[in-house]
Formats: C-alpha cells, structure tokens, sequence
C-alpha cells in the first residue's frame, strides 16, 4: 500500500464535497430541461469549468500517457490538431452554432428536424453505440489507475470498477445536470491544478534533458517525427486531420455547447476552452514518456504484466506511485476520482438522453416530465452496468487512444458528418443520409471486432486496421451522402429548414 | 530530428502556460457565473410550485 492516512483523508473530504452537492441540488430540478441542460442557463465560465473537466477524464489522462509512452514525442501531433480542431470550430461555429440557433437537445433530434424521424433514429442508434463503446473503457481504465496509484492488489479491479460506478451512479441518478455542472467546477479546479503539479514532479524526477535521451535512444527519429513513427506514421496523421472539423463534438461537449445562453457562447466556448486542450493532451503524454524514461532506467520497479506483456497502460500510475511526494498523491487521486467522475457522470447523462430524447420519444412522443426523467435515470443505470462489463471483457487490438479514435470516426464520420452536410448543403436529403449513416456506422466495426481476432488472413489484415478504415470511413461516408442525395433528389426532394428557432435562446 | 525536438520543447511549454492561463480565468468567471445559475434555477423552480 502507497497511502498514508493524509492521503486517505483528502479523498474521503472529496468525496464528502461532490455527493452532498448532489442531494443539496435536487430541489432545483423543476422539470426535464433543468435535469438535462441546466435549464439552459450556463453562462460562458462555468461553461468552460464544466466542458473542461468533462473533457479532462481519468480516461484521457490514461489513453494519452499510454500513447506517450508508446510513440514518444511524436504523440503530441494529437494534441496539436485537436488544438487546430477547436481553433477551427471556435472561429467559425461549424456546426455547433446551427445546432443552438434551432434550439437542439441533442444532436440526432436535428435528423428528425432536417430528415426524418427514421433518420434521427439511425443516427441515434449509430451515436449511442459508438459512445457506449468508447465509454466502457472508462472504468477499467480509471480503476486500473487507483489499483496502481493506492497500490491495491491486481485482484482487486473488479471490485475497484463496481465500487467507482456505484459512487458515480448515484449522484447521476440522484441530481442531473445542475449537481454535474457544480461539481465540475470543483472538480475542475483540482484537476487542473494536480495535472500542472504532477507534470512539474513527473519531468524533474528523470530530468528532461534523460526524456530526450531515452526516447531518441529506443525510438529514434520516429520518437520526435510523427511521420516517421512506427505507431502512428502518415495515415494516422491523415485520419486525424479528416476528424479535426468535428473536434470537440463528441455528444457529451456538444451538449455543454446546447446548454449555453445562447449560440454566440457556444462559440465562444470552443475557442476559450479549446486553448487548455493542447495542454490536456500534452501533459498526460509527458507523464507517460518520463514514466518510459523511468522503466527504461536500471533502478525502476518492475512493470506489470499483462497476458504475460508488459501493460502499457499501467507505467504512468505505477510511475507516479513511485515519485510523488504523500499528500501530492492523495490530492493526484482525489483529482483522478473528481476527473473519472466529472467525465463519466456527463458521458452517462449524456448516453441516456440521447436513448430517451432520440429512441424512444419519437416513438412515444407523449411522455410526460417525469417520466423522461424516471427513464433517463434508468437508462443511466443501464449504461453503467453495460460499461462494467465490456470493460471487463473487451481488450482493444492497438493503444486505448486508438481505439477511441476508431469510436470517435464511427460518430464523426457518420453522424457529424450528415450534420454537417444537412445544415450547410442544401441537396441533402433522406436517402443519402441514410445511406452515409450506414455505411460510417457500420465500418469502423471491422477494426474494432475482427482486429487482432485472427479471423482475417494475414495478408488482409492491412485492410482492417484503424488508420485505414478510419480514412476509408470519411471518404465512404461524403461519397454516400453526395452521390445518394444527387441521385435521389426528385423522388426525395430535400426538406428546408425552418428558421423558426434560429436567433432565440 | 533536432527541428522536431526544438518545436515540441517550445509547443509543450506553450500547453502549460495555456492550461495554467485558462485555469485561473475559469475559476474567477465561473464563481460569478454559479451565483447567475443558482438564482436562475431557484426562480424557475419556485414559478413551477406556483403553477401547480
């Protein structure tokens, strides 16, 4: 056991914090709006304060120093066009502007604004997929960081994955929306502040000049060049500029984005917080190249292993275990406790709307209030107990980044990309959308279910591999989309839109 | 690869100060903005209890 009783102390004093928050907000919810967005009252900061630490997991500390670790250096291209992605979105409000000027909830209900209600389903259904997906990394990731951060035993996991979804269940289920935002503005201010803290302790500790060092020695000029990476290479820098239009808008940012005033700071929002996201990236990463640093070192305790394999994912937190001072790592993991929290309350709020909003509703368009919030908290404990198990089944064939990339393109290629289309090109119509949802939802399944499986022979297996079906995926996608809309334009003449809501609040 | 290390050296030092930067503007906004929310909110659900 790393901990000492001020350790303890510190996370028994958060967690006290973040669930009384919730039950003191619960005489706030009035109705199905105040539960979901807030009211749609988030003013530009606490806007910021809650998409940041929404976006600031536990998970993206641990994909992003596993990736660091993995390709040195040339990781921090990631970080660099998603900060090019947020500049990008938050200068011309491509495509969340449109959404809160027509005054959406989430974005498959533009489908039934712009296309039909079939429609929205398709791109709902493909949505709440590939986010229930990615999502269910998030525990297994979260509690392997405690597991090596307090120092528990290895048998411990699952126990550590029930035990963190039940703690965050409950104030989901409890408070909706309004707990979420105060208790990611709380969290926000631990979690920045520890990552800034641990980067300062995780260089110092190896020394920069011994990062440079090591990674040059074990990489090469693939270590600093992400062209010449063996890990990423040019097709992954090719695929991540294909999704950099549609950074930041996985559905849980966009719902921030919908629970602004008004569409000016949904902007504005983008542009602001965007600038923190090169260092949400970056810094992680850091983590993960001192702690390559650390292990390539003679002195180093020994990595864990995996099906026999050293576990990648596991050398930031064993390294950080090993180097921070007590106190600082109780403070690092009540801040991974408020990041794995504040993220995964959002991404459950956010999954379970868009069941009941984009699924059901159409279906049963005369729900009342109360009923949309007993089947959204439902389907919050659903979503959990679905997480709980494919993060415990499911091992990804590449880095865990890499595998939220591949669930990231299934939502961006398809739906963001019919968004996109739908609100900016005129001939878009029913069929070709559909046809583009199909086809961007249904091929990222390849990598995802035969990678790694030894179905496919090995000289097809270039043909499944992320990169390749990532970029496959965009350009299948526009090509369906334009083609199917063209050909299909006097049988299925593209609906207008309406400008009734464009300009209000 | 010295031009490749020199510009993530610099890139990464940039990230901190953005961070750090963003941080403190957040803090210092968003208390304001939780005052905003909290009145918004306490009104809107004291209307609705009037409402029936």
């Amino acid at each position: 056991m790393n901990f000492i009783w001020l350790d303890w102390a510190m996370i028994v004093a958060f967690l006290l914090m973040t669930t009384g928050i919730a039950f003191l907000t619960r005489r706030l919810i009035s109705d199905y709006d105040s539960f979901l967005l807030a009211g749609r009252s988030l003013k530009l900061y606490l806007g910021m304060a809650t998409m940041g630490a929404t976006e600031l997991g536990l998970v993206t500390l641990m994909y992003f120093s596993e990736q660091g670790y993995k390709s040195g250096f040339s990781a921090f291209a990631i970080g660099v066009i998603a900060l090019l992605g947020f500049v990008f979105v938050g200068k011309t409000g491509f495509i969340i502007k449109g959404l809160r000027e027509l005054r959406m909830h989430t974005i498959a209900e533009f489908f039934g604004l712009r296309y039909s209600r079939s429609t929205q389903i398709v791109a709902a259904i493909i949505t709440f997929a590939a986010g229930l997906m990615n999502m269910g990394l998030f525990l297994v990731l979260g509690a392997k960081f405690l597991l090596y951060m307090v120092g528990l035993p290895p048998e411990a996991l699952p126990y550590l994955m029930v035990g963190l979804l039940m703690l965050v269940l409950v104030y989901t289920v409890v408070g909706g929306m309004v707990s979420v935002v105060l208790t990611d503005y709380v969290q926000f201010i631990i979690l920045f502040t520890s990552v800034v803290l641990t980067t300062y302790f995780a260089i110092t500790h190896v020394g920069y000049d011994a990062v440079v060092a090591a990674v040059q020695t074990e990489h090469g000029a693939g270590g600093f060049d992400p062209f010449l990476s063996d890990d990423l290479g040019w097709l992954f820098i090719v695929w991540l500029v294909f999704g950099l239009p549609f950074t930041g808008m996985w559905p849980p940012a966009l719902s921030r984005a919908l629970s602004t005033v008004d569409s000016e700071t949904s902007r504005k929002l983008y542009g602001f917080i965007g600038l923190s996201f090169l260092g949400r990236a970056l810094m992680p990463m850091m983590w993960g190249i001192c702690a390559f640093t650390y292990f390539a070192g003679a002195h180093a305790v020994p990595l864990p292993l995996v099906d026999g394999a050293p576990d990648t994912a596991a050398a930031m937190p064993v390294y950080l275990s090993q180097i921070l001072p007590s106190g600082l790592r109780g403070l690092v993991v009540a801040a991974a406790l408020a990041a794995l929290m504040s993220t995964f309350d959002s991404y459950l709020l956010c999954w379970s709307s868009i069941l009941v909003n984009d699924i059901v509703l159409p279906l049963k368009p005369h729900l009342k209030d109360r009923q949309k919030i007993l089947l959204t908290r439902l389907s919050v404990v659903g979503c959990g107990l679905f997480v709980l198990g494919w993060g415990y089944l499911y091992s990804p064939p590449e880095t865990f980044f890499r595998f939220m990339a591949i669930t990231g393109t299934m939502y961006s290629a398809s739906v963001l990309l019919t968004t996109a289309m739908g609100l900016y090109w005129k001939k878009a119509n029913t069929p070709g959308t559909l046809a583009s949802l199909c086809v961007a939802g249904a091929l990222p399944l390849t990598t995802i279910f035969l990678d790694g499986s030894g179905i496919v022979p090995p000289a097809y297996e270039w043909m499944i591999e992320d990169k390749v079906v990532g970029i496959a995926t965009f350009v299948a996608s526009l090509v369906f989309v334009v083609v199917f809309s063209l050909l299909t334009q006097k049988s299925h003449p593209p609906k207008v839109l309406t400008p009734a809501g464009a300009g209000g609040n | 690869m010295m031009g490749w290390q020199t510009a993530w050296t610099w890139i990464f030092g940039i990230a901190v100060f953005l961070f750090f930067l963003v941080e403190i503007v957040v803090v210092v906004g968003g208390a304001r903005d939780i005052g905003d929310m909290m009145r918004s909110l306490t009104q809107q659900a004291s209307d609705e209890g009037k409402d029936g």
